[in-house]
């Protein structure tokens, strides 16, 4: 790619060609901005007992994120091998627990305001925008969300915490391991279903009351 | 979550030689898996028979300010080896604040116990001679997990040997005593294990709740490791080339 880049600079081209792919619209960060402050409000806000709190956030995340999207990544060629009924029972699951690490984890930031740095284009329809969620403690963290657009409607499939230099990319983590899982596991959706249903009930032990 | 997660990684080297851009599923190399695993096993036995109950107790004996001052006496012990590879990697900022860090917390911070370097903005970090061997371009070989000693590879383990033959500690002589050396490196050995321990008691419950704990570690202290190296800079222009395709398994 860098190679095509030097090529059409010495054509004279160069900024015609950078200017595209250095800097994703802004609808997308707008995007990015106004849904990801909507979602920790909704962690934030006093008046909301547990479950209205949770119910909440599920209703942003769910309008946010591609959740079947990201289920699908998530087990790789076994969304292929999975029978009608796994793969429902499955992404129920994992639904919820999707939902649950994302809640816990953000509601763990005590995040104030998400403010957009910048973004980059990977493609015409898959950009990344860098974000700094602000909190009260000062430690402000920086979180890059994936999104993908598709017919025109914008989707967050992944996200990616900035640990002192080191991405973690949620979603990319969780298909590590479900696929070794699976792999381990004769592609047992059983085995995989079982886990994640008891990651789930741990990570609801935990929830802020 | 994902924060304790990560610092599981160290607390998986069960107090010994731990300290590591994004890497997709399977580029870590390791062919020894089936050893690894086996290791890995080994070692969460140990920790949740003997280590463990051992820093459980040591934890309710100890009041958290005590460890917290054990923690910084410790990693002002490693300055000089943390120096010693500032400068092999040519980072003379980075050097300096080591240098200065080492100074302050000595004298000002009582031989260490207080981080007062902290206080003025000059901010901790580690390094250490497998970064070293990485900065020069030395390649990791596979992943490794050893008894006791956790996740490594081969050049990270030669890398802690030269760190050890670097440290004034292993060197010092006592006249009077001469066994003193080796009772102090023995009591730093295992207060230090036991005190990394009680820190990262809640990543380690974190790591052994994921859905493949050894591929979580595999991944955490391969990318951890990559980090520092780079000394926590990320690489914007190549930071996103290796995602992978999300609409590759869509219906």
């Amino acid at each position: 790619m860098k190679r095509y880049y030097r090529y059409f600079a010495l054509a004279g081209a160069a900024v015609l060609m950078l200017a595209p792919t250095s800097q994703a619209d802004a609808k997308t960060e707008s995007y990015v901005q106004e849904n990801a402050s909507d979602v920790l409000a909704s962690l934030n806000d006093p008046s909301l007992d547990s479950e209205e709190r949770t119910e909440k956030f599920n209703t942003y995340m769910d309008e946010f994120t591609d959740m079947t999207a990201v289920s699908n990544f998530a087990i790789g060629k076994y969304a292929r091998r999975f029978s009608e009924d796994e793969l429902a029972r499955y992404r129920k699951v994992f639904r919820e627990y999707a939902l649950a690490v994302y809640e816990n984890e953000l509601d763990a930031y005590r995040g104030e305001a998400v403010i957009v740095k910048d973004s980059v284009d990977r493609s015409a329809t898959d950009s990344i925008v860098n974000t700094v969620i602000k909190r009260q403690d000062g430690k402000d963290m920086d979180v890059r969300w994936r999104v993908l657009t598709r017919d025109g409607k914008y989707q967050v499939v992944d996200v990616a915490l900035n640990l002192d230099g080191n991405l973690i990319w949620l979603a990319i983590e969780q298909r590590a391991q479900f696929l070794a899982l699976l792999d381990r596991s004769n592609g047992s959706a059983e085995a995989l279903i079982d886990k994640i249903e008891s990651m789930k009930r741990k990570l609801e032990t935990e929830k802020r009351s | 979550m994902t924060q304790r997660l990560f610092a599981a990684v160290l607390a998986m080297g069960l107090g010994a030689c731990a300290s590591t851009q994004n890497l997709e599923s399977g580029t870590v190399p390791d062919p020894y898996e089936g050893f690894n695993r086996q290791m890995f096993a080994f070692n969460s036995g140990v920790d949740k028979y003997a280590l463990g109950p051992a820093a459980d107790v040591y934890e309710t004996v100890t009041p958290e300010y005590g460890r917290d001052r054990l923690s910084d006496f410790l990693h002002n012990l490693k300055s000089p080896v943390i120096f010693v590879n500032d400068v092999l990697q040519g980072e003379s900022d980075r050097a300096s604040e080591t240098f200065a860090r080492f100074f302050l917390n000595s004298t000002l911070g009582i031989a260490g116990l207080w981080d007062v370097a902290e206080y003025t903005g000059i901010e901790k970090h580690n390094e250490d001679f497998g970064q070293t061997l990485a900065v020069w371009g030395v390649d990791s070989g596979p992943f490794l997990i050893l008894p006791l000693m956790g996740p490594t590879t081969p050049r990270d383990l030669f890398g802690s040997g030269v760190d050890r033959a670097l440290d004034p500690l292993v060197w010092t002589e006592f006249d009077n005593n001469p066994d003193l050396d080796d009772h102090i490196e023995m009591g730093r050995g295992i207060l230090g294990g036991l005190n990394a321990r009680v820190a990262l008691d809640d990543a380690l419950e974190q790591l052994n709740a994921q859905p493949e704990p050894y591929i979580a570690l595999r991944r955490l202290y391969s990318s951890q490791r990559q980090a520092e190296i780079r000394n926590g800079r990320i690489d914007e222009e190549d930071a996103y080339e290796d995602l992978p395709d999300f609409d590759e398994f869509e219906e």
